[in-house]
């Protein structure tokens, strides 16, 4: 895998066959999570917490208030993520070794990357900076002890570490996109 | 000016205040300082120094106050925020 690199009016990362039909499983897998159905209404803690992190509670202050705002805002908010999704699906399931976003379409593609990181990191049960530091860490030891062998009574969450490492390769996919687009820009106000 | 005018202009003050809210991003795990910054450039409008030093309060400071106006205002900011996958609240100026 490469990330994200600018090529004229796009972005170009390299993915091989299998990256390609791994990320686009688990951008199946939060499609059908995000198309579900509505939130009950009232719904601050509906069963899977991954949900309330793409549907927060917008005005914790006022339970009225938030009801309303879901009934009115959740339907759109919903389409728009699924739409997203799946355009994401579609581009990865193209042939070929290079994932082709224009740089017009880079937010919205971040956009799409941050929900399935989302999905995941609840996952994973990152709630704080330190819980993401310690993935790093956990990342590290894992890989170390997978090539030199655990010791005796010491055993690896191999389905969590696959996660983390997907985790980590949306993370960089995505960090090189949003790159693509702000050097593009520049910041050239300052 | 009469009493009267007086406590008029008292009422008006306090419906203006009562009607105003505000728009929260909190800091979370997930959301790339970047991303953050460039999120508020293109939502905001904000120039990139800006959009950068509100990134930070969120990061530092765990939330930051990136917007405030009209109930209807800052629901369509908190939807922008939440299409983007920004953990973003509101509540009433104040509250």
């Amino acid at each position: 895998m490469r990330g994200f690199s600018r090529r004229g009016e796009v972005a170009v990362a390299r993915l091989d066959a299998d990256e390609r039909s791994i990320i686009a499983d688990l951008f199946a897998e939060v499609d059908a999570l995000v198309d579900a159905g509505p939130l009950e209404e009232g719904s601050v803690n509906p069963e899977d917490p991954a949900l309330l992190r793409l549907f927060p509670n917008a005005v914790p202050t006022d339970r009225g208030v938030a009801d309303e705002y879901r009934r009115l805002t959740e339907p759109d908010l919903r389409s728009l993520k699924v739409e997203r999704l799946r355009k994401i699906q579609k581009e990865l399931g193209q042939k070929g070794s290079e994932w082709v976003v224009a740089l017009t379409e880079a937010l919205p593609t971040a956009a799409a990357l941050t929900d399935v990181r989302l999905v995941i990191a609840t996952r994973l049960g990152l709630e704080t900076d330190e819980d993401a530091e310690l993935l790093h860490s956990e990342l590290d030891i894992a890989q170390g002890l997978l090539e030199h062998g655990a010791p005796e009574g010491l055993s690896i969450d191999h389905g969590r570490i696959s996660l983390a490492m997907l985790y980590q390769a949306l993370t960089w996919l995505q960090d090189s996109l949003v790159a693509c687009v702000m050097d593009q820009e520049g910041g050239g106000d300052e | 000016m009469s009493p009267r005018g007086v406590t008029e202009v008292e009422t008006a003050v306090e419906t203006r205040l009562d009607d105003t809210w505000v728009t929260i991003v909190w800091n979370d795990p997930v959301n790339l300082m970047t991303y953050v910054t460039h999120i508020f450039e293109k939502h905001f409008g904000w120039p990139r120094a800006k959009a950068s030093t509100k990134m930070l309060e969120v990061h530092e400071r765990g939330k930051s106050v990136v917007s405030s106006g009209g109930r209807e205002q800052m629901e369509r900011d908190v939807q922008a925020m939440h299409s983007y996958g920004l953990w973003a609240t509101m509540q009433r100026s104040g509250e």
